[in-house]
């Protein structure tokens, strides 16, 4: 079947292309496939494809067409292809073969457009369906008030008279098997690869993620990563778990960064981060972002403030930076600073202070 | 001619019944009745006093004057979805309430009696529901924590208490309300009703009549003006409806269940079926599944169908065993060898009657057109799903069509839902005034339930303002589509502008981690993401809270909070318990299991409540007036999402 390939893209049935790769390596695998078992895994064969680097170009594994749920089914060998980051390529048929639809009739260019389609889209609505969530609903599509008869799905999840083999091949293509192949080709890769990877947009979360298994702590990754946060803050998130199992000097650097570099969505989400961390701080961590505090949000200053009483990290340098706020010109930040210093030992000069807070704003407590 | 035969047989013995001792009643055996008779000859009355016979062992008389006077804010007729949605909001909005049903069990055509799936907005073209929230969707989620084995006869309580644990509201079953008495001016004035249990005339007076009853007894007595039939074509513009009118309406039908036994299970029809002719029948009958019945065995009318009900039923029970037959002993379909029914309904589901005429008649150009009315106050969904004239009995045509679906819902107006004519009379559920085609996609329960709720407030909100529901219509339309959405029901392209809200003053809402939304978007009015746009703040992962800071000092007796419960999924019992992506059995994972809330009061935050187990989408606070500057909502858990999603928060003095 490896030399008579025929294979869909995107909207066509194209015509068949040889493959004459002789650098594969075999991969055996135990994957979970929601439509056979949910506890029992499949043994199966991914095949990975390397380039003249010897690095990973793509993989692909054949599969059955249809996990079928009601017997009426026509099983196919088809072979499924992703990048080597696990996103989906395409669908690859063998020669004089073709998908069929309920009653034996065949997909049209139309219905492998939509199948191409379906297995693009990760968050289809297949992907929370259960197999014995489909047998008994896919006979009919009558709708009746009295009876309640139904559609299985939103219809463009799936191909009409179809939805068995979009279900299984939907599965197939986005199950387990996509975090096997990153894991893989993150292995082929070093540290330096894998710090390159981090100025390439669609590589940046791979690379992090690779990175942090690799345990690449070192201060020119963190770096590295930091930049690619500064460019791309979405990345923050993917970023935590590197900074949460980071050493403390790693951490501590890689905080003071990104509570300076950061807009005040995702500064927050690091704030939150600080405040649910496993990490052993110190006051000098605190005092260190003591100067941050006049460009905080209300939303920041609130949670900062309770890091500090969490984790009791009251200083005099956090004191001095937070006494002006009793001045700030958004009043709520004032009584904000005004609630977290009444009840702590001040001097004598701050305790004027907020008793002068106190004389003229009571009515607003 | 088997009819003939049926009715002397009934005939027969309900005369023989009524001749022989109770205590004789049960022997079969002419023999045996004999020996009774020879015991009664000799002692008459038996070892008893015949005194007796005439009242009670008290010295009461045993069939007493038993004839009651009882007065209401509200009298609601009807206990189907409609009628119970409108007792419970026009109990809630401080009228008190009566509600009366005429059957055992409360549901109308969802209860166990009848056992019609509660459907709604269950699928716009799309594929998605747009469902139904507000009172409706309070009992389906309480059905799903209590009868999570999706039984009818337990649905029949589970609606039971939720009706009976509602104060300001009085349920009396087995009660019909037979004829209006009105007033001088034309109002009605009370309900003259007969509870068949207890032997008691009930004379039931109020300030507001809601006929939820779906034939509309009461109001065609009080002399409302109705209408019963298809509107020719022209009248409404509707590209649907017959050129000429007529009197056809669509027809009940009778489900039947059936269940595997584990062995062969022969069937013998009994002598009233109905011989069914599938080969004449067009394939729109759809025998496949069978095992839950066949919602074409209906037969509707163009005279009386009220009227010709019973005699309808008796014919319906003779096709429904005949498709039974068909399946059991055709030899077409093997698949039912081991199959036997084990419930067939005795009382057929009604789909159209009399439509009572209010001062709009909603029709096909208003659905199809979505037309926006300064006076909506409930929505529909379901497809224009018009059953064919004759039912059962034209089995050339199709059993139903389905003329369109529905891009989005469509609005219906308060003028809808009141008479023209008979002043204090609202109404809701199939007898709303509406041309026959806006009712074929307006009957479905769950659209009639929002025009439930609906009512139920107008009436409440009459009683209130002692006005009447057209004045309430012109003068306070706004302060009724606010409470209804106050009380978690939607009207859309309406959203709220509740100036009594408190948190339209706050100077800040937020919350501690944002996955999708904003938490601005609490207090934009919309309750529901619509049209494609977001109107919710989602946390990212639990714990987490939502927090609203005033500059000053507010006074605060109730918060309230509307949670997600996934509009876009269906939540009704189905007896098929069908799960998928649009259905489900579950307690919706999206829900919010627990949270509480805390107030910040002199710099201290304060715990003001906690809910451990949460089971509704609207989540009502209420407490002690507080003086506070700020208050958070802290959210614990779900019912199995990640995150919490909230739509609306709202603090009131």
């Amino acid at each position: 079947m490896k030399n008579l390939l025929h294979f869909i893209t995107s909207a066509c049935l194209c015509l068949w292309v040889g493959f004459n790769s002789t650098d594969e390596i075999k991969h055996s695998l135990q994957i979970i496939h929601k439509g056979i078992s949910l506890t029992k895994p499949v043994i199966c064969t991914l095949v990975e494809v390397t380039n003249d680097n010897t690095l990973p170009h793509e993989f692909y594994m054949d599969v059955e067409s249809v996990v079928c749920g009601d017997n009426q089914c026509k099983i196919d060998v088809v072979r499924i292809y992703w990048d080597e980051l696990g996103r989906f390529n395409k669908l690859v048929l063998p020669k004089d073969v073709h998908l069929e639809k309920a009653e034996g009739i065949s997909f049209t260019d139309t219905d492998y457009k939509k199948l191409n389609d379906i297995l693009k889209n990760e968050d289809s609505p297949l992907q929370d369906v259960f197999k014995d969530e489909i047998v008994g609903t896919v006979g009919g599509e009558g709708v009746d008030a009295m009876s309640g008869e139904t559609i299985l799905l939103e219809k463009s999840a799936y191909v009409k008279g179809a939805v068995w083999t979009c279900y299984s091949l939907w599965h197939w293509v986005h199950g387990d098997i996509k975090q096997h192949i990153k894991d893989i080709t993150g292995k082929s890769y070093s540290k330096q690869d894998l710090r390159l990877l981090l100025e390439q947009k669609d590589y940046q979360a791979f690379a992090i993620e690779q990175l942090t298994k690799k345990e690449d702590y070192s201060k020119q990754t963190a770096r590295a990563i930091l930049n690619a946060i500064e460019t791309n803050p979405s990345l923050l998130k993917s970023s935590l778990p590197y900074w949460e199992n980071a050493p403390k000097s790693i951490y501590v650097f890689g905080s003071e960064k990104l509570l300076s570099m950061l807009k005040p969505t995702n500064r927050m989400l690091f704030l939150t981060s600080i405040l649910q961390t496993q990490q052993e701080l110190s006051p000098d961590f605190f005092n260190q972002l003591s100067p941050l505090i006049s460009k905080f949000t209300y939303q920041e200053i609130d949670i900062f403030l309770n890091i500090l009483k969490e984790k009791q990290m009251i200083t005099n340098n956090i004191i001095q930076s937070l006494v002006p706020l009793l001045k700030a010109e958004n009043f709520i930040i004032s009584r904000r600073a005004y609630y977290f210093l009444e009840g702590i030992d001040l001097s004598k000069e701050n305790e004027r202070k907020t008793s002068d807070f106190f004389e003229k704003w009571k009515d607003r407590l | 001619m088997k009819r003939r035969k049926f009715f002397k047989k009934s005939v027969k013995g309900t005369l023989g019944a009524s001749m022989i001792p109770l205590s004789g009643f049960s022997n079969p055996a002419e023999k045996t009745r004999t020996n009774y008779n020879s015991i009664n000859i000799e002692k008459p009355f038996g070892n008893t006093d015949p005194k007796q016979w005439h009242q009670m062992g008290s010295g009461k008389k045993p069939r007493p004057d038993r004839r009651k006077t009882v007065t209401y804010d509200v009298a609601v007729i009807g206990g189907g979805a409609a009628g119970m949605c409108a007792a419970i909001s026009a109990a809630r909005n401080g009228s008190k309430v009566v509600l009366i049903q005429d059957r055992p069990v409360l549901g109308g055509n969802s209860s166990s009696e009848i056992r019609v799936h509660l459907n709604g907005v269950n699928h716009l073209r799309n594929g998605l529901p747009e469902r139904e929230t507000g009172i409706i969707e309070e009992i389906l989620l309480h059905n799903r924590f209590h009868n999570p084995q999706d039984s009818y006869p337990v649905w029949d309580h589970v609606l039971y208490d939720f009706i009976t644990k509602e104060e300001n509201l009085d349920l009396k079953l087995n009660t019909t309300a037979i004829r209006a008495i009105l007033s001088d001016d034309g109002t009605i004035k009370a309900a003259y009703c007969w509870q068949l249990t207890t032997e008691t005339e009930f004379t039931i007076e109020a300030n507001m009549f809601i006929d939820c009853s779906g034939d509309g007894l009461l109001g065609a007595t009080a002399g409302a003006l109705y209408r019963t039939g298809r509107e020719a074509s022209s009248e409404f513009n509707e590209k649907y409806a017959p050129k000429e009118a007529d009197g056809w309406q669509m027809g009940s039908t009778v489900l039947l269940g059936s269940k595997d036994m584990g062995k062969p299970m022969p069937f013998e029809p009994p002598h009233f079926t109905l011989k069914y002719d599938a080969e004449k029948s067009h394939k729109g009958r759809q025998l496949k599944p069978f095992e839950l019945g066949f919602w074409w065995v209906e037969l509707g009318s163009d005279e009386d169908i009220i009227g010709e009900f019973e005699d309808n039923k008796h014919k319906l029970l003779g096709y429904a065993y005949g498709v039974w037959d068909y399946m059991k002993n055709s030899g077409k379909f093997p698949e039912t060898e081991n199959y036997a029914l084990d419930w067939v309904s005795s009382l057929p589901g009604k789909r159209e009657s009399r439509r009572f005429i209010g001062d709009y008649v909603l029709s096909e150009p208003d659905l199809i057109g979505n037309k926006q009315f300064d006076d909506a106050v409930a929505f529909g969904g379901w497809s224009l799903d018009e059953h064919n004239p004759g039912g059962i009995e034209n089995l050339s045509e199709p059993p139903s069509y389905f003329h369109e679906d529905f891009e989005e819902p469509y609005q219906i107006p308060f003028r809808s839902l009141y008479s023209k004519n008979v002043p204090n009379l609202l109404f809701a559920g199939r007898n709303i005034s509406q041309t026959h085609i806006a009712l074929s996609s307006s009957r479905i329960m769950a659209t009639c339930a929002l025009e439930g709720q609906a009512v139920g407030t107008a009436a409440a909100l009459c009683v209130k303002k002692k006005i009447l529901p057209r004045t309430l219509g012109e003068n306070h339309i706004n302060e009724l589509q606010e409470q209804l959405i106050r009380d978690d029901a939607f009207i859309p392209n309406r959203p709220a502008n509740d100036s009594t809200d408190l948190l339209k003053s706050a100077a800040l809402i937020f919350g501690s981690s944002t996955s999708s939304g904003d938490a601005k978007q609490l207090k934009d009015g919309w309750s529901r993401d619509y049209h494609d746009k977001k109107h919710h703040w989602q946390s990212d992962g639990l714990p987490a809270h939502v927090q609203v800071e005033w500059e000053d000092r507010v006074s605060i007796s109730n918060l309230e909070i509307k949670c997600d419960t996934n509009v876009k999924r269906n939540l009704m019992l189905r007896r098929d318990s069908l799960e998928n992506d649009i259905y489900t059995t579950k307690i919706p994972k999206e829900m919010l299991q627990s949270l509480d809330i805390q107030a910040r009061i002199n710099g201290k935050w304060v715990n003001i409540e906690t809910i451990d187990k949460n089971k509704t989408r609207l989540i009502k606070f209420n407490f002690d007036t507080i003086e506070t500057t700020a208050i958070r909502i802290n959210l614990k858990s779900t019912y199995g999402a990640e995150h919490a999603k909230l739509f609306e928060v709202r603090c009131y003095s």
